[in-house]
């Protein structure tokens, strides 16, 4: 089934909890099953809503899930609930 | 003229207790599916958030009329319940007729608003909508001078509902759409119910009754959702 775009910037989020909460771009860019070109949208898009945050390395940098991502993450899955529910 | 009391003097008021809770329930189903549109930006939670805000505004004008007929009935009622019944029907005929068409043209609107979210043709043209709204003001209009067409039409609409919902069921066999098919079948029936109550009141109370337990049922799936945990 195709995935909108939020269940992406689910994936997304959850990729990086389930890395322990920070994740390198490289491995996101894998769990997410993205093309190079649409991770970077998308990195851009979460780290302009405050989603997640670029922890800069000694060499390279992480993605940590911010307080915000992970309360967008649960709303996520009581969204998926409510529309299982109904049968939206 | 039609009967606008139908309800057993005894019963005045806790009716009115009932829609209060079915108006918060639905009022709570609109506001948690018009924050999962601004989080997702799909319309789909718009448009189902506005069809149960519809029908919470439809239960309010319902509790709003009927308490101020009921007032009158009470003030009245030294007169015998069948002249009170009329007196307090007569001044305020006018008022009770709009709230009543009100009341009846929300909840119908707000029940095809579900039936066209659930069964994805929200896009259907503007055509085949605006067709489907003017059967919809139809048998409201219609239904203030006989009941039965605002039933039967709403036990319609819900009949569809819960098919969908079933449909739904098979698919995914989860309790949470087993609970919404139970509380949508429950909503069908008081509707039906409710078509007698007009000869035999008891059959009024029923009703009442059958439909609060659709809206908790509802709210037992609600309360599930929100308690979702990761």
């Amino acid at each position: 089934m195709r995935r909108t775009r939020i269940d992406i910037i689910n994936d997304m989020l959850l990729a990086i909890v389930n890395k322990g909460g920070a994740i390198k771009p490289t491995h996101l860019l894998y769990k997410s099953n993205l093309s190079h070109t649409l991770m970077k949208e998308y990195v851009a898009e979460l780290t302009a809503k405050k989603l997640i945050e670029e922890q800069p390395l000694k060499r390279g940098k992480n993605f940590t899930i911010t307080e915000k991502g992970r309360k967008f993450s649960r709303e996520y899955k009581k969204m998926k609930e409510f529309q299982e529910a109904f049968g939206l | 003229m039609a009967n606008f009391i139908l309800s057993p003097a005894w019963f005045l008021g806790i009716d009115a207790g009932f829609e209060v809770v079915t108006m918060a329930v639905a009022a709570l189903i609109a506001l948690t599916s018009y924050k999962f549109y601004k989080i997702s930006n799909m319309k789909k939670y718009f448009y189902f958030g506005v069809a149960f805000a519809m029908l919470a505004t439809a239960f309010a004008t319902r509790v709003l009329t009927n308490l101020i007929i009921y007032y009158n009935f009470i003030e009245q009622n030294s007169f015998g319940i069948a002249q009170a019944v009329h007196q307090a029907v007569g001044p305020a005929s006018n008022f009770f007729s709009t709230g009543l068409l009100g009341y009846r043209l929300l909840t119908l609107t707000a029940l095809l608003g579900i039936y066209l979210v659930l069964s994805r043709k929200a896009k259907t043209s503007k055509s085949v909508k605006g067709l489907l709204m003017y059967f919809v003001l139809i048998a409201s209009v219609f239904s203030t001078q006989v009941t039965l067409v605002f039933h039967l039409t709403a036990a319609a609409f819900l009949f569809f509902i819960s098919m969908m919902t079933l449909r739904t069921y098979f698919r995914n066999k989860s309790k949470k759409t087993k609970q919404t098919l139970a509380a949508f079948t429950l909503l069908m029936f008081s509707q039906l119910i409710f078509i007698p109550a007009i000869y035999i009141p008891i059959a009024y109370v029923v009703a009442q009754v059958v439909q609060l337990a659709g809206f908790i049922t509802m709210l037992f799936t609600f309360r599930k959702v929100k308690n979702a945990k990761n």
